[in-house]
Parts: structure tokens; sequence; C-alpha cells
């Protein structure tokens, strides 16, 4: 490994003047499981700034019209808590699939994101949840979309940014689903993962579709061309086949010419299957707030 | 800089380097040498200890990370040269053959028995499941971790 300094802030005011001294050689990390296998060169003669004790980072809460939860819970706790599940399905559904017990009880949903990793679990269902981070650096704090974040952290745009935490607007009659394939069930870095939240009509039909997959390109994305084919359809198997068709065409986009695409454009045909038949019974139990436990 | 924690049950004041992991220290500064450096990087779970309740990869764990942390690890589960009824299980269901998954996949059952004394199956195999196994084909270690549960009052562990 290499040499660097290390401060362990105990608040989100402590961190920031840590990362204020080091100016640009600073950089936060939450439970480290990402940065520990090889994120380390990255600091060599600079500040490491430990989040995992900052208890203002550890909160699940409901706050008028959203639901809010500092950066540094981890996927275990998002996984086990009854309030994700009811409020974003999706989200729950994918921290109970990262890695494995002990990456989870030490993983947090702020450090998925900041890591940037195209296959990360925790981006698309914050992406389809509509989900914002707020993001500190200095005295600017601002709430800043999925997407424009993690472009921008693709980008390298957001150096010594420290995410707090994330909120999700709470809409009625909705629901929410996350799948994904890896090479096998359990510790597996998703080669593919969809997260879909839907409104649901009175007579069972979809409105305000959020579609997001990950894995297929340098950060997940919202796939707005098939959001369109799913908008006033009800979630039936005649849905998942055309979401397939459209899904398909979008992968054979992205990875002309590279080996994995035979094997990613069938995968992603069953992915499609599994998110529009999860969400279907969702809909059926009578999903309400941003979706309910399976 | 000094790391002061509480390891199997002592307080320890241990000098540490910023880059140090958790296993390193519990390794070749503690002699506690159980948790064994498999992969490095989370994957087989040979380096699993319980941390203030739950299971971790200690190789995924700045050492300063584990600052005013309760660490158990394998040594720390027997009891007055007794061993624990999790080592017992595994000794009377052959759930060991090589050993050097053993230590983990006991830490990783032990941390799901403090937390849930009566464990379904699939609980115990996704308690289990970072924990990789290249002999036993993990079906008596699933046994010798039921048999546990099913012989624990609650909260006995």
């Amino acid at each position: 490994m290499n040499c660097f300094k290390i401060a362990g802030p105990r608040t989100i005011a402590e961190a920031l003047a840590f990362a204020a001294e080091a100016g640009d050689n600073a950089i936060y990390i939450s439970g480290g499981t990402d940065w520990l296998v090889n994120g380390a060169k990255k600091v060599a003669g600079g500040l490491l700034i430990d989040l995992t004790q900052v208890e203002e980072l550890t909160y699940i809460e409901e706050r008028a019209d959203h639901l809010v939860m500092g950066a540094g819970v981890t996927f275990s706790r998002i996984a086990t808590n009854p309030l994700v599940w009811e409020k974003a399905r999706c989200l729950a559904q994918a921290a109970a699939q990262i890695g494995s017990t002990q990456i989870r009880n030490r993983a947090t949903i702020g450090g998925n994101v900041a890591n940037a990793a195209p296959a990360a679990d925790g981006v698309p269902p914050l992406m389809a949840l509509d989900a914002e981070v707020l993001a500190i650096k200095g005295e600017i704090r601002r709430w800043v979309p999925m997407g424009e974040a993690v472009s921008d952290l693709c980008g390298g745009l957001m150096p010594g940014t420290l995410f707090a935490a994330f909120r999700v607007p709470l809409l009625l009659n909705s629901v929410s689903a996350f799948v994904k394939l890896g090479s096998r069930s359990t510790v597996s870095v998703a080669k593919l993962n969809l997260a879909a939240r839907i409104q649901t009509t009175e007579d069972g039909r979809s409105r305000n579709v959020r579609l997001a997959m990950g894995a297929a390109a340098a950060n997940a994305f919202r796939v707005t061309a098939v959001e369109k084919l799913w908008e006033g359809r009800s979630c039936e198997e005649a849905l998942a086949e055309e979401l397939a068709g459209g899904l398909v065409t979008q992968v054979d986009r992205l990875l002309a010419g590279r080996a994995s695409l035979p094997y990613k454009r069938e995968a992603i045909r069953g992915l499609a299957y599994d998110l529009v038949l999860d969400i279907g019974r969702a809909v059926e139990d009578g999903g309400r707030g941003n979706g309910r436990k399976a | 800089m000094l790391l002061e924690f509480v390891v199997n049950g002592e307080a320890k004041a241990v000098p540490i380097e910023p880059d140090e992991k958790l296993l390193t220290v519990l390794r070749n500064k503690l002699g506690l040498t159980g948790a064994k450096e498999g992969c490095g990087e989370g994957e087989c779970g040979a380096c699993t200890v319980i941390m203030d309740g739950q299971a971790v990869n200690s190789c995924l764990v700045l050492a300063y990370q584990a600052r005013g942390k309760e660490i158990i690890t394998i040594e720390g589960v027997s009891q007055d040269g007794q061993l624990d009824e999790l080592q017992r299980s595994f000794v009377h269901n052959g759930a060991v053959q090589c050993g050097y998954c053993t230590p983990g996949m006991i830490m990783s059952a032990k941390a799901l028995l403090l937390r849930n004394p009566k464990p379904t199956d699939a609980e115990i195999r996704t308690a289990i499941s970072g924990n990789l196994c290249r002999c036993t084909g993990y079906v008596n270690i699933i046994r010798a971790v039921r048999e546990v549960a099913e012989n624990l009052g609650e909260g006995s562990i």
C-alpha cells in the first residue's frame, strides 16, 4: 500500500474541516470495501477521511414527502429496514443482493455511489426512484439529481465532495423493483442490472415510468426510449416481451463489437421479464407509497 | 498512531500504520492467526471476525476503522478451555476437512446465531454465502449450524 495520513471525524462539520485543511489531497471513504481492494493508490501522500464513525450519516427517516437516509447507512440496514421496503422497494431488493453478509455489514449507499463503478447495484434503484444526493463541498450544499451526480462522478467532476444523504420522493400508487444477473447467486458483480418504478392508474396502467440500467456502459443511465414503451401499459408478459426488444436494441448499440454482446443481449431479455413480472406482482399486492415488501 | 479496541474481551492498545488492515493487526501484532488471508478482497470469507456483533471481512476493514470497537475472533469463542457449541458441532458433523475456511465459517455462523438464534436454512445459507469452502460441499456445515440452533434456548449463545 501507499503512505498516507488518516483522520476519523465524528461529525460532518469535522469531516469538512479535515477536507478543507488537506485541499485537493483529501479523499473520503465510508465502509471502504471497494476502496481497500483497488483504491488505495489514489490517496498516496494525501489524507484519507474515514466517515464510518460519523453518526449523523446513519439515519433512515420519512420526512414530509421524502424518504431520507444518511449516506453512511450500510446495505445490511437498508436490506432489513421496513420503511425502505415500503417506500423504496427496489433499493431494498438491490441492497439484499449486494456482496455477502460481511460486505453488506460494512458497505454503504454513499460509498457505492461515490465509487462510481459501472455495475454498482445501488445506482439504478436511486435513478429509477428519482432520488437526489446531498453533495457538500466547502460552503456549498446542494441536492443533486442522481443522473447528474453519476455522470459528474464518472467525469471526475466531484473531487473532495462529501455525500451526506439521499432523498427519494414518495409518490402515491407507486411500486418499484430491481433485478440483476451475475455469475453466481451471491457475492457477485452484476453483469447487468435493472431498476424500475411506476405509478399505477385506477385501471392498473403504468404512468410516470422510470427505468435505469447498469453494467452496460461507463455508468448506469435511464433508458428513456424503453420507458416510453411502458407508459400506459399494464405489467404483463406482452409488455415484458416488448421491453425486452427495446432493451436488446440498447445493448446492441452500447456493446457493439464487445465479446460480451451475445451473452448480454440474451441476458437482458430475461431480466426484462423478471422486472415486469415482479412489478406486476407488487401491483397486485396493492403497492402504495413507493412499493411494498415482496 | 495507537489503535485502542477490545479483542476477545480484553482492552488492547496497538501501534498501527494508517494503511494497515484489521486482519494484519490481528495476525501479526496480536498473534491471533485463526483468521486467514485467502483472497484479500472480500470474496472468500476466511478472514471473517465479529465487529460490534456483526460479521465483517477483516481484510476489508482498515485497522483504524476498528477504533473503539469490540472484536471477537475464533480464538475468543471457546470459554475456559472448552470448545464453543458451534465448534463442537462442526467437529461432530464432519463440517471440517482441510480447515482453512473453518474459523471464518464459524464466525459467520456465530454472528448469525447472536442475532437470530432460530434461523431457517435459507438464513443460514445467506449468512455463510460470503464464506467459500472447497472441501465439504457445505451440506455438513449447514447441518452443524442447524443442530446448534435447534439445541439453543433463545439468547443463550
